[in-house]
């Protein structure tokens, strides 16, 4: 149980109480991006970047909202960014002809993958979120509408169409399969 | 064949466990008559099972977030310590320097040019601060005089 205390002893730099934060909050900052970004290299930069920002910012919390949903906030963020950096950086490399490369490692990565990455790999990014902090987080609607600044009804009506979405998205892999 | 009553949000609300009773009722009757929602509840719920694993996180993230703590640290101490007070140190002495340079009213040319002059006799001291001093001796000479 992380209290107050602890957060406000981490905003003074003591490394206990951050230790005590990690291990609290590690598995679902872990989960979030291994799950969104599909694959573990990407997860581990993305999760020591989360709790480096925090380590840096959390002096900055001034508890208008619970911590887990400012931290869900941070690591939502900080994916989408590195998403989008990730994704550059491909774009990159496929403009210097290294396409037939990269295409060969993004084939083995996914011989690699089990069926659940597999299926969330295909999903929209938007969609991906919303289905790792709905059915692996197991937040509620009104908290994943907190967490992303999103209206309820829109959170709901994405995540239905996000399911729809995943179990079209089955059939197609079952008959790759 | 497709459910012409398909109902995405109540089939949703259902599997999220948020229908009221009445509600409930209503759907659980409809289920027995229909294969496709059954099948479409079934699938979704299975999905969900696949995609809800869980992995735990390997301990070399933790020892990668430390090292990067303590490579923040070091250099918020550089900052801090050493760079901070290293210019705080260079904005003194160059504003000391400065204003000390300021504060001379002759610079070392005029002065040498003053010493020439004076060999060849002309006065030393400023002709405004004589012009000055003559004034309040003509007024002490005066109120001496008074008194």
């Amino acid at each position: 149980m992380i209290t107050e205390n602890i957060i406000l002893n981490a905003g003074k730099r003591d490394p206990d109480a951050f230790q005590r934060i990690y291990l609290e909050f590690k598995d679902f900052v872990w989960n979030i991006a291994l799950k969104t970004t599909g694959n573990q290299t990407h997860a581990e930069d993305v999760t020591s970047e989360v709790f480096i920002r925090l380590f840096k910012n959390i002096r900055k919390f001034e508890f208008r909202s619970s911590f887990k949903t400012y931290l869900y906030r941070v690591t939502v963020n900080t994916t989408l960014n590195y998403l989008k950096k990730e994704n550059r950086r491909k774009t990159k490399h496929l403009n210097e002809d290294f396409k037939e490369l990269r295409d060969c490692q993004i084939k083995h990565e996914f011989d690699e993958k089990d069926l659940a990455d597999k299926l969330l790999s295909k999903l929209d990014i938007n969609k991906r979120i919303l289905i790792v902090l709905r059915e692996i987080e197991g937040l509620s609607y009104d908290e994943i509408a907190r967490t992303l600044n999103m209206n309820l009804g829109t959170v709901k009506t994405n995540i239905y169409r996000a399911r729809d979405r995943l179990r079209k998205i089955y059939e197609e892999v079952k008959d790759e399969m | 064949m497709k459910c012409k009553d398909f109902n995405m949000e109540m089939i949703n609300r259902y599997i999220d466990g948020e229908l009221n009773p009445e509600e409930k009722i209503r759907l659980r009757n409809h289920l027995e008559k229909c294969k496709y929602c059954r099948n479409y509840i079934r699938e979704i719920r299975d999905i969900i099972s696949v995609v809800k694993e869980r992995r735990e996180v390997p301990d070399r993230v933790w020892e990668r977030i430390k090292k990067r703590i303590h490579l923040f640290n070091r250099k918020r101490f550089v900052c801090r310590f050493i760079f901070v007070p290293a210019v705080a140190v260079a904005v003194f002495l160059f504003a000391f320097i400065f204003s000390a340079k300021k504060g001379m009213d002759i610079s070392v040319d005029d002065y040498i040019q003053k010493q020439l002059g004076y060999l060849n006799g002309e006065p030393l001291i400023d002709s405004r601060y004589l012009e000055v001093k003559s004034e309040e001796y003509v007024v002490d000479s005066l109120l001496n005089d008074e008194l």
